[in-house]
């Protein structure tokens, strides 16, 4: 196999919280979060609201700081880099956003807006070169050319997000970090734009980490999914293993409570998750799920490793071999 | 069963910039008492707008018309004092932001308890022990404590509960539920409709439930109604609406969201274009363009919303499984 793209080592971000300089406390928002991503691979990432997804991308793009860790993109930490070595090592490593209109310059044309990373990335570029790959870009996203006169307010949410991925698209990217790219967006839309990043991938051999709270949509994409939960990974599987045979008590959880659209097919018996996550300024010591977890035990009160339970299998719980075996979902 | 709800050809129109945006158009729909019925469009469909207009809550450049029946009582365009009375008492409506329906400044407790010194001029202390007997019963821990908390102290999943209690708490009729677990995370959804589920049980209150999620509506409704461009395309018993939806669009639905449950295709199914430009004037059935059943009579003559068996209708030239 070849070496991963990105590798993600023992990755910890720390924020601080509180009113009063002095008086502020840190917390951890992630904590030895370790993962590889290779050429043409798609990873999701999913986990509930607050849970440190987006950090996370953040964190590897160097938008916020990192507390310790390596990102290592083909072999080399980003986290190190000079300032000027990590803003060209960025044309290789863009992003897209959850709302569409609200990430993109309202003052400023589309043309101009799809322009901008040629100019940054490959200034040596004359005008009329950068409109002609402007605008085939945009044909390439389902726009037309004669869009690029227009500004973000003019398109509907659908086409925004298109605009998004297309200017994430024009340095060329070899990774596209999708931070719930397709969220905001109707089921009728929401396809069109999984489809586009699939194919996008396909011709250009990209690799993607896609981050979402929709676990159908996360099924749909990846082919190996990170489960996080308090800014810790607490599982990490094949697709269709984690799908069919998943192990953590809270991924099991999360896939139970997943809304079916058969009348009655919810799951009664599925493990019912109570409560919600808290803050994660006061996380529990040991197991950061102990305290919503069915199963926890005395043992969980230290952290437990992640430990590999199948190939390419990771689970951090201490009661794996305890617990019920999975029963799949009634179809 | 007598309808708790009845509307009929309700039409609203909002005039901005001199444009006049069709909103709802000719719009029926019935609740019976203690019924759940489901809602279900995409973004700009108007199901919302509709529970706007049940709660007389359309802005000022609305223009509505139509009937709408409440226990058997015109209540569109009835007098302000009337809707007054009804709103928070026999109709209550909760939506999707639980914070932005709090007031910020006061007391979880003190807003609960109003509710009741309102509409049940009740002593204000009496009011407090009924609002925190509700708090237990929609499962808030530590109830006596939230009571005195202010709405940013919750989380986004207790605040739904909290206002899910509030809307009960003088047993309304009916309530509309609008997009309420959409901004929650799965698992709190999953808990927020088992809530709405007893909540319906122990009061029986009619539930109006609009989401743009076929799948949150299937875990509650009995009855569906398929929105689009601001008609109801199709509406139909839940179970039926699943498993033959009539009207295209429906099942484009149907088949474009992702399922956690379905097999796995190498695409999704897709629904070519975008919902039309309301501000313009439609002509014939307004899913034609993204239609792949449409004809030529589609984009002439306008489908009526016409019977398809005792219990569904669908507004389509060319239904499936007919």
């Amino acid at each position: 196999m070849n070496a991963p793209l990105l590798e993600v080592r023992d990755l910890r971000v720390e924020f601080a919280a509180g009113r009063h300089a002095m008086r502020r406390k840190r917390f951890v928002a992630l904590q030895d979060v370790s993962f590889d991503l290779p050429a043409a691979t798609t990873v999701g990432l999913v986990g509930e609201s607050g849970c440190g997804k987006s950090t996370l991308a953040r964190a590897i793009l160097r938008l916020i700081p990192a507390a310790g860790g390596r990102v290592l993109w083909r072999g080399e930490d980003l986290l190190t880099l000079s300032r000027a070595a990590l803003r060209r090592r960025r044309r290789d490593l863009q992003i897209v956003f959850q709302d569409p209109l609200a990430s993109l310059d309202p003052q400023m044309t589309v043309g101009d807006i799809l322009g901008e990373p040629l100019e940054i990335f490959e200034a040596a570029l004359g005008a009329r070169e950068r409109r002609a790959r402007t605008g085939e870009m945009l044909a390439r996203v389902g726009l037309e050319p004669w869009m690029a006169a227009r500004y973000p307010h003019e398109f509907s949410g659908g086409q925004c997000q298109r605009i998004g991925i297309a200017r994430a698209m024009m340095p060329r990217p070899q990774l596209l970090i999708c931070d719930e790219a397709v969220s905001s967006l109707d089921v009728s839309i929401q396809g069109q734009i999984v489809n586009l990043l699939s194919d996008l991938q396909r011709e250009t051999g990209m690799a993607m980490l896609f981050i979402s709270h929709n676990l159908s949509v996360v099924r749909h994409v990846s082919r190996q999914v990170l489960v996080m939960y308090l800014g810790r990974l607490v599982e990490s599987a094949p697709r269709d293993e984690l799908f069919a045979a998943p192990l953590h008590p809270f991924t099991r959880a999360l896939i139970g409570a997943v809304p079916r659209i058969r009348p009655g097919a919810q799951a009664e018996a599925a493990e019912r998750l109570a409560g919600e996550p808290p803050p994660l300024r006061s996380a529990p010591s040991g197991c950061v799920f102990r305290s919503r977890c069915a199963h926890a035990a005395a043992i969980c009160a230290a952290a437990p490793p992640l430990q590999r339970a199948a190939e390419g299998h990771m689970v951090a719980c201490h009661r794996l071999h305890e617990l019920p075996p999975w029963t799949a979902l009634p179809k | 069963m007598s309808a708790i709800l009845a509307i009929d050809g309700l039409s609203v129109e909002f005039r901005r910039a001199g444009a006049a945006i069709g909103a709802l158009r000719q719009v029926g729909l019935k609740v019976a008492a203690g019924e759940c019925v489901g809602i279900v469009g995409e973004s700009g469909s108007g199901k919302t707008q509709l529970g706007m207009a049940v709660m007389g809550l359309l802005p000022a450049n609305a223009a509505a018309s139509g009937s709408i029946r409440f226990a058997g009582r015109e209540i569109l365009a009835a007098p302000r004092a009337l809707l007054q009375s009804l709103r928070g008492a026999k109709l209550a409506m909760i939506f999707q932001d639980p914070q932005s329906s709090l007031t910020p400044h006061l007391r979880i407790g003190v807003q609960l308890a109003e509710v009741l010194v309102f509409h049940r001029k009740m002593p204000r202390r009496r009011a407090q022990d009924a609002a925190l007997a509700m708090l237990r019963r929609v499962g808030i821990d530590d109830a006596a404590r939230r009571m005195r908390q202010y709405p940013h102290e919750l989380s986004g999943g207790m605040r739904q509960r909290v206002l899910i209690g509030m809307s009960l708490l003088c047993g309304p009729d009916l309530l509309i539920a609008d997009e309420p677990t959409t901004a929650l995370d799965v698992a709190v959804q999953a808990q927020v409709i088992g809530l709405l589920q007893d909540m319906r049980r122990e009061f029986h209150t009619a539930i109006v439930l609009i989401s743009h999620d076929l799948a949150v509506v299937a875990g509650l409704a009995e009855r569906i109604y398929v929105m689009y461009a601001g008609r109801i395309v199709e509406t139909a018993r839940a179970a039926d609406l699943y498993r033959g939806p009539r009207h295209p669009y429906t099942a484009a639905l149907l088949r474009c969201a992702p399922r956690i449950d379905a097999a796995l295709a190498p695409r999704l199914d897709t629904l070519p274009g975008q919902p039309p430009n309301l501000a313009l004037p439609i002509e014939g059935c307004a899913f034609a363009p993204r239609c792949w059943r449409a004809t030529e009579r589609c984009t002439r003559e306008r489908p009526l919303l016409l019977p398809a068996d005792a219990t569904a209708q669908a507004a389509c030239h060319h239904p499936l499984c007919a």
